[in-house]
């Protein structure tokens, strides 16, 4: 009777999760769908679904457009070093502001979660000029050297996670006459596998597809990511939206591979958490 | 140990970046940069044009191309002006306001005075005074912009009306009354006509028909509550007591999933540009339409707006002697190859000449509408007109303003601007 | 027992807090105080700032555009974050389980967050048209009467927050990790004294989220009331200024008007409202935010 109620329980759950899916996955569904047609039918009213003549050539074509593949090395160089960068100082400068005591700490809290809080036009203009002073234009650096300051999001993040660590795990290191950087580096952030597969994550994401800083700093075309690329198919009065979606599949395709490998490894993590 | 690792993947990173960033092929001759907005096969069209000069001028000039989203290009403009290292020439949709222009283009009047290939006669009227400010020719046209009234023949057959174009304002009303079709549940299936409210060359240019003015500038004054363009505004207004305004607006959002409405169909009458000529043949090539000057009121003159997609040359330039060839290449030759590849209003008579737009009825259509043309002359701030307006249209069709109160509220704001560039 | 505050704690955590440092001062702190300078002055961008104290600020308190933009801004903010908050923890809910599959169906609930930008927008623009859309398809064969969405003013906030929940999926993961994060233990214990499933979340799991929920809610006002890249492609504002959020209406100040300085104090007064707001759900976590283990 048990093993009834649960298998119905089981089956309950598939079907509202697979509906779910169904819903969340749509959207995919029609940009690939769109990736396979001609210039014609992606404009056709009423839209199809399965276009009868799938165009498989236009994943050809995008190279054709634009030097995707160029594009695609630029971009990855740029989100593997901020992905580093973030991990780095952001679980760093995050142990420091959560199991740590100084002083101002929570006066200096509030200030790096206050950089978070203007808007990107009022300081577009000067930080454009800092960078200019420094001789960063047209490089990556702008993209990257800011990220292995601690960027205040992830930090907030790692600061939440590390406040969960038992306080008596780093006591008992200390007493035991660990260094703070050895807590850190060989207690704390064995502890934080998820953290760190989010935090590399989510950076890693957004550096693959930010435009805008890149569209700001950088001036020379070959220098140009996937994400300015992506905006490249469009003229002034019509845009070729099925090369573009194609190009976006292309985009997509290689992270929902990437994640699909890595979500498995931070869920299975860790769970044991030392003293209970 | 992972440290470690991590700190030298990180210095090996640094460095190939860093060196990606500084190493650039010697080259002999002179360089300058070319921004320009376009994208897809029309970006790889606009670059085969700069490469075809590359080729062929006999300066030893090398132009670098960059495209810069459509969107971004001002932005990008702007900064890159402070930073001061700008593109030595660069092209922008429908232009740049005419402030910044001020502020960061060359002035083209010693260039073009000894040039015969720029005199004002080899122009529409209209196209070089989109570009003058304050008496100063700041860039050249690239290619034009007007509308026209495109008509569906088909359905004028169908509704049993004369199949021409409508000729006064009453016609076109009477006209789209009788092709407005609704389905059975009483949704609208097609409009006869949606007037492009917020769109200030239609508003304008009604207004113009109507004989108002909004721009009088020798008294730097902006005229939004001329009489006459509050009874023009009135009528574009009156088709909200027609349709209702949730339906003009759910309709309109619904036809801009495709972007020729008109080919598909859902409008008998729109007012549309010359590029909708080459959509159509693409799209929807058995389409029984033509194109006809948009209708005047009672009494009204013809009159069509200009406006071009402009093309710059920066006052940081270091090498103007090649940018101004470049950009007078451009502006001659390299205009008049894109505009037969893409049938697009050019801007000089010569252009037009040519036998793809001869050989083209619709086309010829606007060689007529282009002799009534005229433009907002020295206008600074056409961003913020063109914002504003659309916001103030919508007041009026939403009902929550009245046309006096909406174009005097209008007429404040944007004065009080202007007067900041007198 | 903890140890006294010490001189070398201190100094160790100034030491894990320098980068932070060296980036606030060398990128951040620079464009801020500029910011702030600009908001007193007459700053078309093409000319040197003129000094003119508060008039910017006056101006600002009569604009109706910005008591427009700050309303929409704040009813998408304060009904949004909410809602996505909790559709992220359900979703996180369904897919912390051992069950075969579960996987995929947390790669396709995170895939939207993948999709580019421009993409995404595209898929929801046609998505949500009233008369070809999937949606209106859906909701005619259901019998219901189809929408105007976008297109109808006093829809298009609420479309623009269903166009949200698609968006969770990173709040799924961080709302993961802190599942992860829990001890299984506690649960067993729970089951041998009797708790059912609802207990066993109220009085385990929800504290023990606690922390990363209080980060999902400030990074989620954070940001949402800067949303700007969204209406600005999709709506421009519209219609009749009902998406006109107010970074958007910020940004054309300052892009689109020359108004610099104006839109300087645009952002001064957003980044007080923002800081003011999280300040409060800072001060009132110590009364709901549980750090350490129970």
């Amino acid at each position: 009777m048990k093993d009834y109620k649960n298998f119905l329980k089981t089956i309950i759950y598939y079907m509202g999760v697979s509906l779910l899916a169904c819903l969340y996955i749509l959207p995919l569904l029609w940009m690939l769908s769109t990736s396979l047609k001609t210039q014609s039918d992606v404009l056709r009213l009423p839209p199809v679904l399965i276009p009868h003549s799938p165009q498989w050539s236009n994943y050809l074509t995008i190279f054709k457009r634009l030097p995707l593949g160029r594009y695609f090395l630029n971009t990855l160089i740029i989100a593997v070093s901020t992905m580093i960068g973030s991990i780095v100082s952001c679980t760093f400068v995050g142990y420091g502001f959560s199991k740590l005591r100084w002083p101002l700490r929570d006066f200096f809290f509030v200030v790096l979660l206050a950089t978070m809080m203007i808007p990107f036009p009022t300081v577009m203009i000067p930080l454009f000029l800092t960078f200019r002073r420094l001789g960063w234009i047209n490089t990556y650096l702008p993209l990257i050297i800011p990220t292995f300051c601690a960027s205040p999001y992830l930090t907030f993040l790692a600061r939440q996670f590390f406040m969960s660590v038992p306080n008596e795990l780093i006591d008992a290191a200390r007493v035991d006459g660990a260094s703070e950087l050895k807590i850190y580096s060989s207690l704390i952030l064995p502890l934080s596998k998820p953290l760190i597969i989010v935090i590399g994550l989510f950076e890693f994401l957004y550096a693959w597809n930010d435009f805008t800083g890149p569209l700001i700093y950088l001036t020379s075309q070959e220098k140009f990511t996937l994400a300015i690329g992506l905006q490249l198919f469009s003229g002034a009065h019509m845009s070729e939206w099925h090369l573009q979606m194609a190009a976006s599949t292309i985009v997509t395709l290689p992270i929902i591979v990437l994640f699909f490998i890595l979500q498995r490894y931070f869920i299975e993590g860790i769970t044991i958490t030392g003293i209970k | 140990m992972v440290q470690k690792k991590l700190i030298s993947l990180v210095v090996f990173l640094l460095v190939v970046v860093l060196l990606g960033g500084v190493l650039t092929p010697a080259f002999g001759g002179t360089k300058i940069t070319y921004w320009h907005p376009w994208g897809g096969r029309w970006g790889e069209k606009q670059n085969e044009i700069v490469q075809q000069f590359n080729k062929e001028n006999p300066y030893g000039i090398e132009v670098e191309v960059v495209q810069v989203p459509g969107g971004e290009i001002v932005n990008k403009l702007i900064t890159a002006d402070m930073g001061g290292n700008p593109p030595d020439v660069f092209t922008v949709w429908s232009g740049i306001d005419l402030v910044l222009a001020d502020k960061i283009c060359t002035p083209l009047d010693k260039f073009v005075a000894k040039d015969p290939r720029f005199s004002p006669k080899k122009y529409y009227p209209g196209a070089l005074e989109w570009l003058t400010y304050k008496g100063k020719l700041l860039g050249l046209p690239w290619v034009g912009a007007l509308m026209g009234l495109y008509y569906n023949k088909a359905h004028l057959k169908q509704a049993g009306l004369p199949v021409r174009a409508p000729k006064t304002w009453k016609e076109l009303e009477t006209f789209a009354d009788k092709t407005t079709i609704k389905d059975p549940q009483g949704k609208y299936k097609r409009f006869g006509f949606i007037p492009p409210y917020g769109w200030w060359n239609f508003v304008v240019q009604c207004s113009w028909q109507n004989g108002g003015e909004w721009w009088d500038y020798k008294n730097w004054k902006f005229t939004a509550t001329n009489p006459k363009n509050i009874e023009a505004v009135k009528w574009i207004a009156s088709f909200v007591d027609k349709y209702g305004i949730k339906n003009i607006t759910e309709f309109n959002t619904a036809a801009s999933a495709s972007p020729c409405a008109f080919a598909d169909e859902l409008f008998t009458f729109t007012y549309d540009g010359c590029w909708t000529i080459s959509a159509i043949r693409d799209y929807k090539p058995k389409l029984d339409y033509d194109v006809a000057p948009f209708p005047v009121p009672e009494g009204g003159r013809p009159v069509s707006v200009w406006f071009n997609d402009c093309m710059y040359m920066s006052n940081k330039s270091k090498n103007l002697d090649a940018a101004w060839k470049f950009l007078s290449w451009m502006a001659t030759e390299g205009t008049r190859r894109w505009c037969i590849w893409a049938l697009e209003q050019p801007a000089r008579y010569e252009i037009s000449r040519e036998s793809v737009y001869q050989e083209d009825k619709h086309f010829r259509a606007f060689s007529g509408i282009a002799k009534y043309s005229r433009t907002l002359i020295s206008f600074p701030l056409m961003s913020l007109f063109s914002d504003k307006i659309g916001t103030t249209m919508e007041s009026i069709m939403y009902k929550e303003k009245t046309p006096e109160t909406a174009l005097s509220e209008l007429e404040n704001i944007i004065q009080k601007e202007l007067d900041k560039y007198k | 027992m903890r140890s006294k505050l010490s001189y070398k704690e201190a100094l160790w955590g100034y030491i894990f807090a320098s980068p932070w440092f060296l980036g606030f001062f060398a990128f951040t702190i620079y464009p801020i105080l500029m910011g702030i300078y600009y908001s007193f002055t007459e700053y078309n961008v093409l000319n040197p700032p003129i000094w003119t104290g508060v008039t910017n600020y006056v101006e600002f308190s009569r604009d109706p555009l910005v008591k427009i933009s700050l309303y929409n801004t704040l009813y998408y903010t304060f009904i949004g974050v909410p809602l996505w908050l909790l559709m992220g923890l359900v979703l996180a809910l369904l897919v912390h389980k051992p069950l075969k599959g579960v996987g995929f169906y947390r790669t396709i609930f995170y895939i939207p967050n993948i999709v580019p930008f421009i993409a995404s927008v595209m898929i929801w623009l046609w998505i949500l048209n009233p008369m070809y859309g999937l949606a209106n398809i859906l909701l005619r064969t259901l019998g219901l009467t189809p929408l105007g969405w976008l297109g109808n003013e006093k829809l298009s906030k609420p479309s623009l927050i269903f166009m949200g929940f698609w968006g969770v999926g990173g709040t799924m993961l961080i709302f993961l990790a802190g599942l992860n994060d829990i001890p299984a233990q506690l649960y067993e214990a729970a089951k041998i004294d009797g708790a059912n499933s609802f207990q066993q979340f109220r009085y385990i799991t929800l504290p023990m989220l606690s922390p990363v929920i209080l980060f999902n809610l400030i990074t989620g006002i954070i940001g949402t009331s800067q949303v700007f890249a969204s209406v600005y492609i999709m709506t421009k504002g519209g219609p009749n200024n009902s998406t006109l959020m107010y970074v958007l209406y910020l940004y054309d100040n300052a892009f689109r008007y020359f108004k610099m300085g104006y839109a300087s104090a645009m952002g001064v007064v957003l980044f007080l409202i923002i800081l003011l707001l999280t300040i409060l759900l800072l001060k009132s976590s110590q009364g709901w935010v549980h750090y350490e283990r129970l």
